[in-house]
């Protein structure tokens, strides 16, 4: 389970470079119905190579080879199956009814 | 969030009736999980029941119902005999007739269509399979003995998708399954789900003149519509399913032979239901529902010379109540009518000059039931239910069942249940095939009910070693008869005598199961069952049940790497050995068939590839080969007096191979 704020880059040495991303989805995930929708249509995307989902805070993470796809192809791909990705910024920025990394009290 | 669009893929563990139930203390499962899949999914509602959801059911080729299971280690599938193709479930060591069926939360496939439900329904049709262990709740009626088997089929109010799966293997057969549901507005929608089946030619493998498996063409069609209203939820639905079975000496090898023995089975079976719920107190889960069912089953079947022709039909109303009171308290009453009509028409014994023989039974059933829960926070879970029915042919019957939830820790669960169950013989429609010999069928004219008693415990606890999931479950049932429907074939080699007995009959059955995640993709669980059962047959005593292995081990390994791009799936059953029924001595001095069978080992795999709308499979079954030498005695003479396919223990046919494709496009609401 991870909890990676911001967009980063690994070096996993002479291999392409991964890049990771996280998102918070709206309608929200509800369950592991929810959870599973995602995961087993974001992993089609060409260049994805991992999806992890986080039901507590609602975070989607995807790690992916920038080279292959990106964080707007990414942001389609949830709309085609019907949510709006927002991606997720460092804490101290969020706006008050966003929810990067935390449970939205209420929503 | 509007629940009704996910209510049905909830699944309750209590087996409502309502079209679609409120998720309680449900496991909730969509169409695939891409990380590791930890084996069958268990509930930790007030029964012990295990989930085999969609994306579980896709670990093999799963055409039908019959070989759903291959990778469960509770429920067993066999063949009754080497020459219909029918085939029976064992649950808790014994037969599938102890076991309610439902499709739907209605109980189906009673009676005569009970030796061939199996192949009744389509795998890509199945959103999920429940299988309940040991006695179940009181809500579908006193029939289940060792547990239930409910089949959830697609639902037209799921996410509007059109699938399509076709399905080839080297033995010629053919499926088809196409399977569609769409919208209209935010209430109504509707679903049709087709399947087809042919077997273009027979196989004769082990060279006896008879093909190792009938050739079945099959057609169904299952068209449905649903209605859900925020107050008011409505659910119809048919089913028609036209299906021809042709089996025994067709082989291509024998057009020599100038009586050839031939097995035919033509079969129509339509049914229909509709179920109705009004939402009277939303926030308790408080409604009222009303479900009827009515079922036509129409088989011509002659085995040889042998002649059984049944006409069934099958009337079914229930009335239920429920409400909950803070979660705490639920209460489930209910009201109950069940009508079977069963018209025959048959030649059972033609070398002792039998004349045909037209009769009908009937039967009906009315009762009422009460079940109350008590949930203290799904921390302890109490359910106890009482029935009381009455049948116009056997009289009163009172059927208690409670069960008990213990969950300690997020990690540990326990249970345990105790509970009675009846059931009505008509040994006629569900022992048919032992037709399919020389074996005179005398069925006694006193034939009693059937009832019994079962406990049980288990437990299953959770553990995370090095962060991977691994899950242990032990259990151990114990099913006593007062009364049960005997067919015996140990008493004389050439014919088997069908009767109520009240001796001693019991079934222990003890079973261990271990599930890890190796990696996060990769799973392995192995399991090991061993079942004591055994009955007083008349003339030898406490014996063995025949047909049977007491022990069993199951292996399985699956491992989807790349979130679950590729599936790699394999799985190993070990039976242990059993007796056969009494041999005798032929002319030589020779036994005409061992007294007992060995270990056998049976071997699946299969290979997938799921693409964004695609996925296509290749797998084999059985592939170690092992199969059953001459399961029909007396092969080379069907007419003669020493023919017998029906003492069948194993595989009947050696390795085969498949391959198929599965096409799905959803439209996400």
């Amino acid at each position: 389970m991870l909890l990676i704020f911001g967009v980063q880059t690994v070096q996993a040495g002479k291999k392409q470079e991964k890049a990771v991303a996280v998102f918070t989805v709206s309608p929200r995930m509800s369950c592991q119905n929810c959870e599973n929708k995602i995961k087993s249509n974001i992993r089609f995307e060409s260049g994805v190579s991992e999806i992890s989902t986080d039901l507590t805070n609602q975070t989607v993470t995807v790690k992916y080879n920038p080279a292959k796809t990106n964080i707007g192809k990414l942001k389609k791909a949830f709309a085609g199956i019907g949510y709006t990705a927002t991606e997720c910024v460092a804490p101290q920025e969020c706006a008050p009814d966003s929810c990067c990394g935390k449970c939205c009290p209420g929503k | 969030m509007n629940n009704f669009i996910f209510l049905p893929l909830f699944v309750a563990t209590t087996f409502s009736a309502l079209a679609v139930e409120p998720a309680d203390s449900a496991e909730v499962l969509e169409e695939v999980t891409v990380k590791s899949r930890g084996g069958l999914y268990k509930l930790r509602g007030a029964t012990n029941s295990e989930l085999i959801s969609a994306s579980e059911l896709k670990r093999a080729a799963c055409c039908n119902l019959g070989e759903s299971f291959t990778t469960n280690p509770s429920v067993d599938v066999s063949y009754n005999d080497a020459a219909t193709g029918a085939r029976q479930i064992r649950l808790l060591g014994l037969s599938g007739s102890y076991v309610q069926f439902l499709t739907e939360n209605i109980p189906n496939f009673r009676g005569a269509a009970s030796p061939y439900s199996l192949g009744y329904v389509a795998g890509p049709w199945m959103q999920s399979i429940q299988v309940s262990k040991g006695a179940s709740s009181v809500k579908n009626g006193y029939e289940s003995v060792t547990g239930q088997i409910n089949v959830e089929m697609k639902k037209p109010q799921a996410d509007p998708q059109l699938s399509v799966n076709m399905y080839y293997d080297m033995m010629n057969k053919l499926e088809a399954n196409v399977d569609g549901n769409w919208h209209f507005g935010p209430e109504w929608s509707a679903g049709l789900l087709t399947h087809f089946e042919n077997s273009f030619s027979g196989h004769d493998g082990n060279d006896d003149g008879f093909i190792d498996k009938p050739r079945v063409r099959q057609t169904a069609l299952m068209p449905r519509v649903a209605f859900l209203g925020s107050k008011y939820v409505f659910q119809a639905a048919a089913r028609f399913i036209d299906e021809r079975r042709t089996g025994g000496q067709t082989g291509h090898r024998h057009n020599t032979v100038t009586n050839p023995y031939r097995i035919d089975i033509d079969t129509r079976r339509w049914e229909a239901f509709t179920k109705n719920a009004l939402m009277f107190d939303r926030d308790n889960d408080g409604n009222i529902a009303l479900i009827l069912s009515g079922t036509a089953h129409r088989q011509n079947a002659s085995y040889g010379m042998r002649v059984c022709d049944i006409d069934q039909h099958e009337l079914y109303a229930s009335l239920m109540f429920e409400r909950k009171w803070s979660n705490l308290h639920a209460l489930s009453a209910g009201l109950q009518c069940n009508y079977d009509h069963y018209r025959y028409n048959t030649l059972l014994n033609p070398w002792n000059t039998d004349i045909s023989a037209a009769f009908s039974e009937h039967e009906a059933v009315a009762g009422g039931y009460a079940q109350y829960t008590l949930n203290v926070d799904d921390r302890i879970i109490a359910m106890a239910g009482v029935r009381y029915d009455w049948s116009d042919l056997y009289g009163s019957m009172f059927t208690p069942r409670v069960h008990l939830r213990y969950n300690p820790s997020q990690n540990l669960s326990l249970h345990a249940s105790a509970g009675r169950g009846y059931r009505s013989p008509h040994p006629l429609a569900e022992y048919s095939y032992l037709l399919a010999s020389s074996r005179r069928m005398y069925i006694d004219g006193q034939l009693q009910r059937e009832s019994a008693w079962n406990f049980g415990i288990s437990g299953n606890y959770t553990l995370y070693p090095w962060q991977k999931k691994t899950t242990l479950s032990a259990e151990y049932y114990h099913t006593t008869f007062s009364s049960q429907l005997m067919a015996n074939s140990d008493i004389n080699p050439h014919a088997v005598y069908i009767y109520s007995s009240a001796s001693r009959s019991y079934s222990h059955s003890m079973q261990i199961e271990l599930s890890m995640d190796l990696m996060s993709h990769l799973n392995l669980s192995a399991a090991w069952r061993y079942t004591d059962v055994k009955a007083e047959y008349f003339g030898h005593g406490l014996q063995q049940k025949p047909l049977t292995s007491a022990h069993k081990a199951l292996f399985t390994l699956g491992w989807t790497p790349r979130m679950g791009l590729w599936q790699f799936d394999v799985s190993c059953a070990i039976n242990g050995s059993g007796r056969m029924p009494q041999p005798y001595r032929t002319g030589n001095g020779n036994l005409a068939w061992p007294e007992r069978y060995g270990a056998f080992a049976r071997l699946n795999a299969q290979i997938t590839r799921n693409f964004r709308h695609w996925s296509v499979y290749v797998g084999g079954e059985n592939l170690t080969g092992y199969r059953q030498k001459n399961p029909i005695i007396g092969a080379s003479d069907p007419w003669g007096p020493d023919f017998d396919a029906t003492m069948v223990y194993g595989p009947l046919e050696g390795a085969m191979v498949y391959v198929g494709f599965r096409y799905n496009i959803t439209r996400y609401l």
